[in-house]
């Protein structure tokens, strides 16, 4: 009995996940792949192929075969206090990313597997990079962990409770509100909602991103804390900051794609 | 041991009952998809103009943000009273949870015959939004008001595995049983085969008729799931004919969104009353 109790207290705590799951993250690189050039799509379909579905959440489906050459650390952004992003002794997004984009980058010197997984690591952390909750900044505590707290489940009538809610569910489960949704059908919502932005948030390095996610994040951090009490409204609004993100994550992915195709 | 056991079955809970409500947000979004492959292009451009996503993005939102601060007074016309003689809808009787079809009818008259034009877009989009849910809602069986002696408590003793079930989350989630994983697409591809015949005529005559339809339809619900229905015990052609009502309401109003879309972006008007 013990040995199910754990299995099932194991299934509730990895619920709380740092990545959003393969539908939105499948649909980020479905819009990726709308918005690449000539060049940058001859590369993707060279080592991916026309279908995404295997080549998404890579590390995570590594993770559950226990094959991740990672520790769960990578799929979060260090920042130090200056909001510059920190050297950490562990693993890191962002050094991951860059290391994986090495591989891209002299790929005639590697195998088309090693390109392959390099594209997959790529596309799995710029995903994750954009989850608010996978943002780590030093000095900020409640941001090295995963945390609780309390948000009203309605605010007024009969549904006046306050419930618990874990920082990383709100932010990975906002797509999950959309029950149904394809990926395609995603793809399609976010090139209709966020379309018209695509200059904008793809502009720049992927310095520039990694300054703006850090920026954005620590806002957050600022207001929200483990003694924070959301009001509903609060929660639904920020919906459309994780749309946002996800937006984000899909063109600055079809940019990068589309400079090392060059 | 007992307490363990206990502890393991409320974990267990906690998790079935998430699968469970994520359901009732399948159906609003399916009726979502569906309308909009039946969008004129006109009406499609329109309703994207002013709505900046797709109709299923915005299937449930009433439902997400009904209890929420300054929004419960505005935003609760979930369902609809059925007439005293069961045979039809009230258009303004019972709380104001139960004024779907009032809603319907203020809005086609602030958005009707070209009106839609001098309302600012905030305003157009609000009544889109809140259209996509409450139109459907209306047809939903469960969501129909019967009164005495037509009506029988939603809460009724039906029971699965022996326990009493809400019947109101049941048929909310009708549209999903057996259909664990289906996207919209599937669907839409399983569902959506309705003939031209069909199609047209649910969505010609005036919002009454409409009414009428709703009622016949949905009264249905009590002799398919009766008093002391036990769920597992039914036969596969008992839970066909749930599944079945649960698909004809869907698809029925699924076209009339689009149908009230396109008229309203084509400068028309549904009337409100049989002539």
């Amino acid at each position: 009995m013990k040995k199910i109790l754990l299995i099932l207290a194991l299934t509730l705590s990895v619920s709380a996940v740092n990545a959003w799951n393969n539908i939105p993250d499948e649909a980020i690189m479905l819009v990726a792949s709308k918005n690449l050039t000539k060049e940058g799509k001859e590369l993707v379909t060279k080592y991916l192929g026309d279908s995404y579905a295997d080549d998404v959440c890579y590390i995570a489906g590594l993770e559950k075969t226990k094959k991740s050459p990672f520790s769960k650390e990578v799929h979060n952004l260090h920042f130090d206090k200056n909001l510059k992003p920190a050297k950490v002794d562990g693993d890191d997004a962002l050094a991951a990313i860059e290391k994986a984009l090495e591989v891209v980058r002299a790929r005639k010197s590697h195998t088309d597997a090693e390109v392959t997984k390099a594209l997959r690591i790529v596309i799995d952390l710029m995903c994750d990079i954009h989850i608010i909750s996978n943002v780590r900044i030093e000095g900020v505590a409640h941001s090295q962990s995963d945390f609780s707290f309390q948000w009203y489940d309605g605010d007024a009538g009969k549904r006046k409770t306050l419930s618990n809610i874990k920082w990383s569910k709100m932010w990975v489960g906002y797509p999950q509100w959309h029950n149904g949704f394809s990926p395609q059908l995603w793809c399609e919502d976010l090139e209709y909602s966020l379309g018209s932005k695509r200059e904008e948030f793809a502009k720049g390095s992927l310095n520039d991103w990694i300054a703006q996610i850090g920026d954005n994040a620590s806002k957050f951090y600022a207001r929200i804390n483990p003694e924070y009490v959301m009001t509903r409204r609060e929660r639904n609004e920020l919906e459309d900051v994780n749309c946002e993100m996800m937006a984000r994550a899909a063109y600055r992915l079809a940019a990068l794609f589309n400079e090392l195709a060059k | 041991m007992k307490k363990l056991s206990i502890l393991a079955f409320a974990l267990v809970a906690i998790l079935s009952a998430q699968s469970a409500k994520a359901w009732a947000g399948f159906g609003h979004a399916c009726i979502g998809y569906v309308a909009e492959q039946h969008l004129t292009p006109e009406a499609k451009k329109k309703c994207h103009y002013y709505l900046r996503h797709t109709l299923p993005y915005y299937a449930s939102w009433m439902d997400s943000w009904r209890f929420a601060e300054k929004f419960r007074d505005v935003n609760v016309p979930h369902s609809v009273m059925a007439t005293n003689d069961g045979k039809g809808i009230n258009f303004s009787g019972g709380k104001p949870a139960g004024r779907a079809m009032g809603h319907l009818v203020n809005a086609l008259a602030e958005l009707g015959d070209g009106k839609y034009k001098n309302l600012p877009d905030s305003v157009v989009r609000q009544r889109i939004i809140n259209m996509i849910h409450y139109l459907p809602d209306m047809h939903c069986p469960v969501h129909v008001k019967f009164k005495k002696p037509f009506n029988r408590p939603y809460t009724q003793g039906v029971t699965k595995k022996g326990k009493t079930i809400d019947v109101h989350a049941f048929w909310d989630g009708s549209p999903g049983i057996g259909r664990k994983g289906w996207e919209m697409e599937v669907y839409a591809k399983n569902v959506d085969n309705i003939s031209r015949k069909q199609a047209k005529a649910w969505q010609s005559g005036s919002l009454e008729d409409w009414g009428r339809d709703i009622a016949k339809s949905t009264i249905r619900r009590y002799d398919l799931l009766p008093d002391g229905t036990e769920i597992t015990n039914m036969s596969k052609a008992e839970m066909a004919a749930v599944t079945s009502l649960a698909d004809e309401m869907a698809m029925m109003a699924a076209y009339r969104l689009a149908h009230v879309l396109n008229t309203i972006f084509a400068d028309g008007n549904i009337p409100v009353k049989s002539k």
